[in-house]
């Protein structure tokens, strides 16, 4: 069964369910798919939650949402239910793709292979701009959703040739439990794992994940502490930490930062954001710096100027940093990969595509410097 | 200081400090009114950026709308040599056009003034002697002119009024086919759905692919940075970049690497998965598009309590209503269709004229004007004569009703006569304002009542905001515009017969 088949297959059956249960038609049919999840499906009880005299206590990320009977999370994902906390996004994506590796984005890490996608509804932040708003700020039971157990999704992505899984499009630290069970059997049989988060996450359920998790691309938003939390409703500090974590826990990291007219475009803020990433030490991680496009409750401003991507590069570059690209442009090399030492060209990419790769083991074949990621 | 005020107001100084509180770190180069409104061009860069009424209509340099839409259905079709385009003049869609070999490009706006921008900023793709800017609605273009095309594109921003709502409607999927040679398409775009269909989406792109499926054989819809509804009557493969190949054109997005052809049939598969269902078809009359849209965006905002509000003031007028007098009801009934009829005429206005912009004001100044005018008359001796017939004052609420219902498929008719049209809503207005300022002059004159008076404008009020929110939120949507005149012209009947009552018991 190849990837169309078993998305065909999952939509079939869900609709016949539909169908059988409802015999509603139309438009209706698809306020009964949206609902297919009304019999608690993919619930099962959460990890990191303490039960307190207020309600019991999610401890997954640092919106630590206290819950009595019946509340739904912050994420939209997480409900108390008899005294206990239940995730209801286990089992149950709504998004499946498969997608190249550069799209994440993570260029330094196995170029061009292929990256099983896949998110559930849920989000612990509500970015203004989200591209995946409507997946992100709902909860499971009101998208429809494939049915897939962790050994479902694995074997699927083994007979897809993927190299890894990605957990992405949503918030992956929304449905942890349902990642950590996916990547641990994952690694146990020889595929990557790839998160793709705003790293907004509490210290212990992120060193469970390092343990598995392979790879990161964390979406730093801005530097900026009072836009962090207007634009995305949660903290700036939390994510710092994160990054370090993921760092000195040896899993690869690349760091994206979106630049919205308006919101993050501000330069200084921008050369603060690369002062720190430098002084920290992680002037051998790629940055991102990528281009907005009118998304949710931003659809009135326009997409990011190539000017603000090129400047906001060279900041990065003058900061120290040795990796830096430009995504969502076509066509003007944003995405190619240099020597930081002696600029010669390693990876010329075509978009996904790789046209050319010097790296030799690692290194730069002039100057014989190493270029770090996972090749 | 009134003065000081004014003066400051008409200095346009207001006007450029909200301007550039709306758009921060934009150079502002140009603000005028249109016909649609406030267009507004600002700088961020190289880019330029339209906006209408302070909502982002197109941004020159993004090549990936641009190629997606053209080289989608370009490479759709066997041999495309003359090309309409409606909409889009400022983004360089034509640059792109230009990389074929076109006989004729024609380009229209719905709002001439973004050409005159365009070219005044130099967007427009100079030098090519077979692109023609056309100044005129596209409507009337489609009307009046003979031509056929190959390819038909729309490049707005989506049915997010009833103006823009009309060319994702079947008349229009209608109107262009009657243009379209052989292997003909339409393509229009629609806003995007990113990785995932929700459900709030489908209901506004279900009724625009079924309104193409009632001209068109085959309907696809393509879903990238935007989705694009296909329509053709030859069936087509999707084979975009072997074609682009073979006719030699160079792109930037829309090629191996960036491009994922396959991953574009499976997302293209899963589409029609989903709209293979029975979906109303967005018409002009029945605006379902346009009521999607709104319930989309209305999707991203907690509305909850807002719904629970509506529903607990709609109890407690509905229950306010159970123990009044019947003249009381009957005020009631005829304030909740006078308000629903205002509604809908703008509505038509907006259909009609292209825009609600102009007219906004005129319309409730007409109908104060036929309130005031209704009450005096009767209140005259000489003319409240012919006014004192309940039958007669009433009726005529129902009759402005009727005549309404009886034009408004020719006024939804692009043939024109806007000019006429827009008299002929005012009138209706008029004479419906004029009949319920009659009726509350004779209701609230009921001698040996002091508190008479109040308590039928407190009723008049009370079904005015009712209605104003029934028949745009409930009745138009569920049924049409058409059914919904249908019933303002019966709440001038019931109303009718509640005053009969009154009259029967006294």
């Amino acid at each position: 069964m190849n990837k169309r088949e078993f998305l065909k297959c999952l939509t079939i059956t869900g609709a016949s369910a539909c169908i059988a249960s409802t015999g509603a038609i139309g438009n209706e049919l698809i306020s009964a798919m949206d609902d297919l999840n009304t019999d608690n499906q993919g619930e099962r009880e959460a990890s990191h939650y303490v039960v307190t005299p207020r309600g019991v206590k999610c401890l997954i990320c640092p919106n630590e949402c206290t819950l009595k009977e019946g509340e739904l999370s912050d994420c939209h994902n997480r409900i108390a239910r008899d005294g206990k906390l239940f995730t209801m996004a286990y089992g149950n994506p709504c998004a499946v793709h498969i997608d190249p590796v550069e799209k994440k984005p993570l260029l330094h890490f196995y170029p061009a292979s292929l990256s099983f996608s896949l998110a559930t509804a849920g989000c612990n932040f509500a970015c203004l701009n989200c591209q995946n708003w409507e997946i992100s700020q709902t909860s499971p039971t009101k998208t429809r959703n494939y049915q897939a157990t962790p050994v479902q999704l694995v074997d699927q992505a083994i007979r897809e040739n993927c190299k890894s899984i990605a957990y992405t499009y949503s918030e992956p630290i929304t449905f942890f439990e349902y990642m950590l069970d996916t990547a641990t059997l994952a690694k146990s049989r020889g595929i990557k794992n790839i998160m793709v988060s705003n790293g907004y996450i509490n210290p212990e359920p992120l060193l469970e994940l390092c343990k598995v998790i392979d790879a990161a691309n964390i979406d730093l938003k801005t530097f900026d502490e009072e836009v962090h939390l207007k634009l995305t409703a949660g903290n700036l500090k939390p994510v710092l930490e994160t990054l370090k974590t993921f760092r000195k826990e040896g899993v690869w990291l690349e760091i994206t930062n979106l630049i919205v007219p308006s919101w993050t475009d501000n330069f200084d803020v921008i050369a603060r954001m690369c002062d720190w990433l430098a002084q920290e030490g992680f002037n051998d991680y790629p940055l991102h710096f990528s281009r907005f496009h009118p998304q949710h409750k931003l659809t009135r401003l326009p997409v990011t100027p190539l000017q603000s991507l090129t400047r906001a590069k060279e900041i990065a570059l003058k900061a120290g940093l040795h990796y830096v690209y430009v995504g969502n442009v076509p066509g003007i090399g944003g995405e190619d990969t240099y020597c930081h030492s002696c600029k010669v060209l390693l990876v010329k990419r075509n978009g996904f595509e790789i046209e050319q790769n010097l790296i030799v083991n690692g290194r730069c074949p002039k100057c014989q410097t190493p270029v770090p990621g996972r090749w | 200081m009134t003065l000081a005020i004014l003066l400051g107001i008409f200095s346009g100084y207001p006007g450029r400090w909200a301007e550039r509180l709306i758009h921060p770190n934009e150079e502002i180069i140009q603000t005028y009114s249109g016909v649609s409104g406030r267009l507004t061009v600002t700088r961020t860069g190289e880019q330029v950026n339209i906006y209408e009424n302070g909502v982002l209509t197109h941004s020159s340099g993004n090549p990936l709308t641009n190629e997606e839409l053209v080289h989608f259905t370009l490479c759709s079709h066997p041999d495309p040599r003359d090309i309409l385009v409606i909409g889009g003049t400022c983004t360089g869609i034509t640059a792109e056009l230009m990389k074929y070999d076109c006989h004729r490009v024609d380009c229209i706006e719905p709002d001439p003034q973004v050409i005159r921008t365009a070219k005044k900023l130099n967007l427009l793709a100079e030098g090519y002697p077979n692109i023609n800017y056309l100044r005129i609605n596209p409507f009337h273009h489609l009307i009046s002119d003979t031509a056929t095309y190959d390819v038909v594109i729309v490049m707005l921003a989506g049915p997010q009024n009833l103006n823009l709502n009309r060319y994702y409607a079947s008349s229009f999927f209608a109107l262009a086919r009657k243009h379209l040679g052989h292997s003909g398409m339409v393509t229009v775009m629609l806003p995007g759905t990113a990785n995932y269909v929700s459900g709030n989406a489908l209901d506004m792109l279900g009724p625009i692919y079924s309104a193409a499926r009632k001209s068109f054989g085959q309907v696809a819809l393509l879903p990238g940075e935007n989705n694009y509804l296909m329509a053709s009557d030859e069936k087509w493969t999707i084979d975009i970049l072997h074609t682009l190949q073979e006719r030699k054109i160079q792109t930037t997005f829309i090629r191996p690497g960036y491009f994922d052809e396959n991953l574009l049939i499976a997302r293209k598969s899963e589409m029609e998965q989903l709209l293979n269902q029975v979906f109303t078809a967005n018409e002009e009359f029945r605006p379902k598009a346009f009521l999607g849209m709104i319930n989309w965006w209305i999707g991203q905002f907690p509305l909850r309590l807002l719904w629970i509000f509506g529903a607990a003031a709609l109890f407690i007028i509905l229950l306010t209503l159970v123990g009044s007098k019947p003249e009381s009801n009957a005020m009631f009934l005829l304030g909740a269709g006078a308000s629903g009829l205002q509604i809908i005429l703008l509505f038509l206005v907006q259909i009609t004229a292209g825009t609600l912009y102009l007219f906004a004001g005129c319309l409730p100044a007409i109908f104060m004007t036929g309130l005031a005018t209704g009450s005096w008359c009767f209140l005259r001796k000489r003319v409240g004569k012919i006014l004192s017939s309940d039958t007669f004052i009433w009726l005529l609420f129902s009759f402005s009703g009727l005549l309404l219902l009886v034009i408004s498929e020719w006024l939804a008719h692009p043939s024109g006569m806007t000019g006429l049209k827009t008299v002929l809503i005012f009138l209706i207005s008029f004479i419906a304002a004029f009949s319920n300022g009659a009726v509350f002059a004779r209701l609230a004159s009921q001698p040996g009542d002091h508190a008479n008076p109040g308590r039928i404008y407190a009723y008049d009020l009370m079904g005015a905001a009712l209605g104003a929110i029934v028949f745009p939120l409930a009745l138009v949507p569920l049924f049409g515009i058409k059914l919904a005149i249908g019933v303002i012209s019966a709440t001038g009947i019931v109303s009718l017969g509640l005053t009969k009552l009154v009259r029967k018991r006294s």
